[in-house]
């Protein structure tokens, strides 16, 4: 890049800072006013360029997000970053500061679209495994100094952390004009750049030479003084590039991101989540006591760690943790004391905290100690940010707006439960929303129970969806976040459905199907359909297709309230499935015992069933599963044999289609261990059918009384296990049914006077209960 | 002989002989042994019209400083730890609180305490050892009983434990690990901390009360790992700040550390062998790793039973170059470090053995390669007396 004249650059005032300081946004306010610039360049997303949004009443901290969308590999990927703004920062000061003034604001950044670009293409040169995890969101601007230079730091001010050696040069001293200010922040920032090896990083050097083309283009169009606010990392590397001492070297072309769309948007942020970002020169502990600071000004700013103080305590006498006068004073005075001995002008964060920890905590300290957090709670404040009424929004958040309102759903401040009638089509059309919003992980709704995928007798199925409902501050951020993913609600929930869709097997492919239909969306389903007949195609794991079936035979069975009537598509891919997992049925090598078995066991029952119930309406060969089962139940003897539970499956399986008994009766395990396994596997199947013919219990009878003492303790576990899945009345027909006995007592066989009798003791005794234990019954 | 009992040089001289060496000494107090530096500090106080409490040797500057060390006046660092760690410390002592240290065994706890104690009074030695039999005698006063059944109860009859010299003397005593003592002897010292007055109730007139001069405190150090801080009653514990003493979390601090220590101990027993540097570091990493249960990579690390301290590394270190030198005549090597880190830092807990060799199947052998892990491969080679 070409050098700028000197008279040129000598019409520009380099303002180097920390993006979260009050000494800076002061130093930055005061430089500003003195030179009345005609432009001032701020490190930012220079993508951002509404800067009337950002003059609109918000409530801080606020923050700019930017994202970027393109297809890779066949798959869209997605990746944003957020530059959070609070009242005590740099650039909003001087936001502020210059359009009052009049004068001209850009930000110089490079695009987040271009760093994203940048990235794939070092990684593609460098053969290095692809880019990590595209959803997270970005931090531009930490750089860590290097070892040497900070430790020399961190020694003279005797703490190790970042921002308190920032804190010690800058913040705690009370005479820094904005003239100290420069020239120690100069020093800061080249001593940062010299120690560390970022300078040289071709992320960094790109970026410095973005901001070095703006100031420079500015410079070519004005007249006037000049401010640049940025990192104090980045300040004597900017001057060098303007001078023409560039290090030369080329930078790595950027990839083409094929299917770019990127955007911009304001979103409300808080202090607990700065609190939470750190790093050198971005992030802050404690953004309360900053923004309190702030506030108060170079003269007032003593009061506020007082003030602190109060609360501090406050808080700790508020979780009970005995605070008396005496500590309170011993606190103070050590706070003080501290503060003395270490030169600061007034007391400053770390002596009140010192102070409190030192008098209060009697124990061992170390970070996550709960009164230390209590205080750094307290210093952190609760600040929450909100966009101001009419602040532009994405497309997306104004469209879920609409929809909901369309719909009369209410806005209640916290969850609401409300049930949603799915035999109605508005509340199917409320249930796609939702369903939508859960997916984008908008905390509008919270999720209801899935729908049974089994007909049992006991289950009781309705059209009925229960949802708790709620629209508050944070709905609205998750909303704005969500909109990164796509301008429309159709286009993000595709996106992240296919961004998820990518992580998992046939199971969780299947999952992404559901979600895709009951949001409504048919074009992803269908493509998903496609992509689970492929991986369907070649499993061989027979649990994995079961939770396949199960999940698409839930579609079938409930696609008036699923809204997937007419799915021919869906229908066709049910019965693949199917006969993909006949086939592997068929082809089975001898099961043993292992984690695997019970979802082997639950995907024969669901074939079993989903044949029986949907055989004719979809279409299902009932002969070719009859066929498999046969193969796998008659083996020959000596060869291997499955586990004795899968066996019971099998046979279990076999009767619910044939309707006969008949393997079932002739059952003879050798074993009596085996026996329950078998039970229980032919239970879990056919159960309702076994309890129908209890006659099928007769062999296991006759083998029990043979056994001796130890066979049957062995065999305890599993006939327990067996019939567990029975409920109270199945047990006691089948117990009549095997001891023959017709006249055991059954509940309704009793005297009336004998249970009023009863009735009336009872009562007394639960009243005894209550009376003397005090709990009531 | 004198009857002053306040006097520390009555005590410790031959009668008619002179105090022995410091070199003669196995271990010299710190006010012996940094003699020359208390001195030039006090200079620098002097010089600059530091501040200096009443009672104080030094300003509260001057004391961090000499804990801490200053290489620009020539103080050399004493306490590996942060500053602002020993500026809570001197403060504690400086606004008339007690100060606590806690921590586990091996965080230089009582050196700290016997840093801070030579600093402030330029006296360390008025110490009372807590343990299970520690009495009042052993911390306030007893008497000698021959005077007092000749003359009756009198100041001469008096023998001053540490808390009586030091209030008398305004000095700086230190309690080491005082959860180790009953709970009602610990409360003998409720009065003394917040009133500051010592009552000898068989004495009359002026010496029946005992008010502490400016400058008298208390350090008190207690082993977390141990009894811990439960067994201090909850009004005792209101009169101390409490402070935390760390293990060294910076790795290349504790390394030159743990040379330094070693190569200083060895010196002393007359020898020439040293622990190579990259042993120390293959030795202080396995501790931290031990220590805190988690391995480089940050897979989790079966903790052992003991404390695994820098303290331990450091007798690990120099009993393996004993080792070398008495048995192999070279330098120590991963078969000494074994053989010492069995006999010195696994104690009695049978199944610490155990877990040392999942940490070596586990952790050891994984590092095994390259030119980095040769130090690793000849540990690894050397486990065969783990499996014993």
């Amino acid at each position: 890049m070409e050098a700028c004249a000197p008279a040129q650059l000598e019409r520009v005032i380099w303002v180097p800072v920390r993006h979260h300081s009050p000494a800076a946004a002061r130093a930055v306010r005061a430089l500003i006013a003195r030179h009345h610039p005609e432009a001032v360049l701020i490190e930012g997303p220079s993508e951002f360029t509404a800067f009337d949004q950002l003059d609109l009443d918000h409530r801080l901290p606020i923050a700019i997000m930017t994202w970027v969308r393109y297809v890779l590999e066949g798959r869209e990927r997605q990746a944003h970053a957020l530059y959070p703004l609070t009242v005590f920062s740099a650039e909003w000061q001087a936001l502020v500061t210059a359009r009052a003034q009049g004068a001209a604001t850009a930000f110089i950044d490079l695009p987040w679209a271009d760093l994203v670009a940048m990235r794939l293409g070092l990684s593609a040169d460098a053969d290095a495994a692809p880019p990590g995890e595209e959803d997270a969101a970005a931090s531009l601007g930490d750089v860590e100094p290097g070892p040497d230079f900070f430790a020399s730091l961190a020694v003279r001010v005797g703490r190790e952390d970042a921002s308190a050696v920032w804190d010690e040069f800058f913040e705690i001293d009370p005479i820094v004009d904005p003239d100290t200010y420069l020239t120690r922040a100069s020093l800061l920032g080249e001593g940062v750049r010299l120690s560390s090896a970022e300078a040289d990083e071709p992320e960094n050097r790109a970026r410095e030479a973005h901001m070095a083309r703006c100031i420079a283009s500015t410079l070519r169009t004005t007249t006037g003084p000049v401010v640049v606010v940025t990192g104090a990392f980045h300040t004597s590397g900017l001057q060098a590039l303007l001078a023409g001492r560039g290090p030369g070297t080329p930078l790595p072309t950027p990839v083409d991101l094929p299917g770019r769309v990127d955007g911009t948007a304001l979103v409300p942020t808080d202090y607990a989540a700065l609190d939470a970002r750190r790093g050198y020169l971005a992030g802050q502990p404690s953004p309360g006591f900053y923004h309190r600071v702030f506030e108060a000004g170079p003269d007032r700013d003593a009061d506020v760690v007082p003030a602190l103080f109060t609360e501090a305590v406050s808080a700790l006498r508020a979780r009970d943790v005995p605070l008396s006068p005496a500590d309170a004073i011993a606190a103070m005075t050590t706070a003080k004391a501290l503060a003395q001995l270490r030169g600061h002008a007034r007391m400053w964060r770390d002596d009140l905290v010192d102070g409190i920890t030192g008098a209060v905590v009697k124990d061992d300290l170390d970070d996550d100690h709960p009164l230390l957090q209590v205080v750094l709670t307290s210093l952190r404040g609760d600040r929450v940010g909100h966009l101001a009424a009419g602040t532009d929004v994405p497309p997306l958040v104004t469209e879920v707006r609409r929809h909901w309102d369309e719909l009369g759903l209410p806005h209640p401040p916290t969850l609401t439960p409300t049930t949603l009638d799915l035999d109605s089509p508005h509340d199917r059309a409320v249930s796609r929303l939702l369903h939508a919003l859960r997916i984008l992980d908008v905390p509008a709704a919270v999720a209801p129970a899935d729908l049974p995928s089994r007909l049992t007798s006991r289950t009781r199925i309705d059209g009925s969806e229960r949802w708790a409902l709620v629209w508050d501050q944070q709905v609205e951020t998750a909303l704005i976040h969500a909109s990164r993913w796509g301008g429309s609600l159709e286009q993000a929930v595709t996106a992240t459905l296919e961004y998820r869709a990518r992580l998992g097997g046939a199971a969780t492919l299947a999952g992404v199907l559901t979600d895709a239909v009951r949001a409504g969306l048919h074009d992803v389903s269908g493509r998903l359909g496609v992509a689970l007949r492929d991986l369907v195609a070649t499993s061989d794991d027979l649990g994995e297709l079961g939770a396949v079936v199960e999940a698409l035979v839930r579609l079938v069975y409930f696609d008036t309230w699923l809204g997937a009537v007419g799915r021919v598509d869906l229908a066709d891919l049910t019965r693949f499935v199917h006969e993909r997992a006949t086939a592997v049925v068929e082809r089975l090598s001898p099961m043993a015992e292992g984690p695997h078995l019970p979802a082997a066991v639950a995907a024969v029952r669901t074939l079993a069933e989903t044949t029986v119930t949907l055989g004719a309406a979809l279409g299902l060969d009932a002969d070719a599963v009859a066929g498999a089962l046969r193969r796998q139940t008659e083996h020959p003897p000596g060869a291997p044999a499955h586990d004795a539970e899968f066996a019971g499956a099998l046979i279990g399986a076999g009767w619910l289609l044939s309707g006969d008994p008949g393997a079932a009766l002739e059952a003879r395990m050798s074993d009596p261990a085996e026996t329950g396994r078998f039970y229980s596997g032919l239970l879990a199947v056919a159960g309702h059918l076994a309890i129908a013919s209890p006659q099928i219990f007769t062999a296991a009878d006759d083998a029990l009384r043979s056994w001796d003492d130890a066979s049957f303790l062995a065999a305890l576990p599993d006939l327990r296990r067996a019939l567990h899945a029975l409920s109270g009345r199945e047990r006691a027909s089948l117990l009549g049914y095997l001891t023959g006995d017709d006249t055991l007592p059954s509940p309704l066989s009793v005297d009336a006077a004998t249970l009023v009798s009863l009735a009336r003791r009872e009562a007394h005794v639960v009243e005894a209960v209550a009376t003397w234990t005090g709990v009531p019954v | 002989m004198s009857t002053d009992p306040g006097t520390p040089s009555a005590r410790v001289s031959e009668p008619g002989g002179s105090a022995p060496e410091a070199g003669a000494l196995q271990r010299p107090s710190a006010e012996t042994l940094h003699a020359a530096e208390l001195a030039a500090l006090a200079e620098r106080d002097a010089r600059t019209g530091a501040l200096v409490p009443t009672g104080w040797a030094l300003s509260p500057q001057a004391v961090v400083d000499f804990v801490i060390g200053d290489p620009r006046h020539g103080i050399t660092a004493k306490f590996v730890g942060e500053r602002a760690f020993v500026e809570r410390c001197v403060v504690a002592l400086a606004t008339h609180r007690g100060l606590m240290l806690i921590g586990e065994p091996g965080t230089a706890k009582s050196y700290l305490s016997e840093l801070l104690a030579a600093a402030v009074s330029g006296d360390s030695t008025l110490t009372v050892q807590g343990s299970a039999s520690t009495t009042d005698d052993a911390i306030k006063y007893s008497w000698n009983y021959a005077l007092l059944l000749d003359r009756g109860p009198s100041l001469e009859a008096l023998v001053p434990a540490p808390v009586h010299r030091g209030m008398s003397q305004g000095k700086v005593v230190r309690f080491e690990e005082i959860t180790r003592c009953p709970i009602e002897i610990q409360d003998s010292l409720l009065s003394i901390l917040s009133d500051r007055v010592l009552t000898v109730p068989e004495l009359s007139g002026p010496d029946r009360v005992l008010h502490a001069r400016k400058g008298f405190s208390v350090i008190a150090t207690a082993n977390t790992r141990d009894r811990g801080v439960n067994e201090m009653s909850a009004a005792l514990k209101r009169r101390f700040n409490f402070e935390t003493v760390r293990p060294i979390r910076d790795h290349a601090r504790e390394v030159a550390l743990v040379q330094q220590q070693s190569d200083a101990a060895l010196a002393a027993a007359g020898l020439a062998v040293r622990v190579p540097a990259d042993l120390t570091d293959v030795l202080v990493t396995a501790f931290h790793e031990l220590r805190t249960g988690r391995a480089g990579d940050g897979t989790p690390v079966e903790q052992l039973s003991t404390a695994m301290s820098t303290a331990e590394a450091v007798s690990v270190a120099v009993t393996a170059g004993l080792r070398a030198a008495w048995f192999s005549g070279g330098a120590p090597t991963g078969t000494d470090l074994i053989e010492a880190l069995v006999g010195t830092a696994l104690k009695d807990e049978p199944e610490d053995l155990s877990r040392l060799r999942s940490y070596f199947s586990r952790v050891v052998a994984s590092r095994t390669s390259g030119r980095a892990g040769a130090r690793w491969r000849e540990l690894y080679a050397a486990r065969q007396r783990l499996l014993e």
